[in-house]
């Protein structure tokens, strides 16, 4: 079950940090003049705002697949992600952690892409169950 | 309309666990295996949410979840400050109200 909301709007519930964090979702609210949408320092300032640059990373790569992105956009982020010390599981995790949230059609039209990031050909390996003498390029 | 029908709708409203559960099965409904962190997980959950500029409903049992699996303010916002290059600048704003009221931060918006 959903649990009970923390708060309501109009109510503060934490102190420590919380001007901060108030004046940061005002700016990427657009709420301040000229700051629609402004994450001050993004994007390469992720960490003053809280996030590890593994966890940006695979937060990032959550929202390619459920924007369903063009393969040059997971090559980026599966790089990124590595880069930033994600492992292939973690990368090929993110694909079940959002397949709750944006659906299996996204999940499955995402899964080659991104596999295709990690080096792993999903059509040849098909086509290798097919024909056992094609080849199979494995995981980094 | 059948009461069970009302009773499913209104469950999917809400992101009622036994229903995703159902419907997702042990292979997306579960722990995941070889997943990072409860919290980082929560945190890519969010991010989906945010990419589909989805309803309040699902911010507010997202945020929750990744709270209550040690994640602070600063972090949940953070995935908003991550996701700004990706997803635009449009849905991140629309995302932040939603935010906001999900870890009982009042902006001050006007209604």
């Amino acid at each position: 079950m959903v649990p009970e909301r923390p708060a309501q709007a109009g109510v503060t519930r934490r102190t420590s940090g919380a001007a901060h964090t108030r004046d940061r979702l005002r700016r990427l609210a657009g709420a301040e003049a000229g700051t629609v949408g402004q994450s001050p320092g993004a994007p390469c300032g992720v960490e003053r705002y809280g996030l590890d640059e593994r966890a940006a990373a695979l937060v990032r790569l959550g929202a390619l697949v459920a924007l369903h992105a063009a393969p040059a956009s997971y090559r980026g982020g599966v790089e990124h992600a590595l880069a930033a010390g994600a492992s292939v599981d973690d990368v090929v995790a993110t694909l079940t952690i959002v397949a709750r949230t944006v659906g299996l059609a996204r999940v499955v039209a995402a899964a080659p892409d991104l596999a295709l990031a990690l080096g792993y050909d999903i059509d040849r390996a098909l086509e290798a169950l097919d024909d056992p003498h094609a080849g199979r390029r494995p995981l980094r | 309309m059948k009461p069970e029908n009302e009773d499913l709708l209104r469950r999917l409203a809400v992101i009622d666990e036994s229903v995703v559960e159902s419907l997702f099965g042990s292979a997306f409904g579960g722990p995941e295996p070889e997943a990072p962190d409860a919290k980082t997980v929560a945190l890519v959950r969010l991010a989906g949410l945010v990419a589909l500029d989805s309803g309040s409903a699902s911010y507010h049992w997202s945020v929750t979840a990744a709270l209550a699996a040690g994640a602070s303010d600063a972090e949940v916002v953070g995935v908003l400050v991550a996701l700004t290059p990706i997803v635009g600048t449009a849905r991140v704003a629309a995302a932040a109200p939603e935010v906001a009221l999900a870890i009982g931060c009042d902006l001050g918006l006007p209604g």
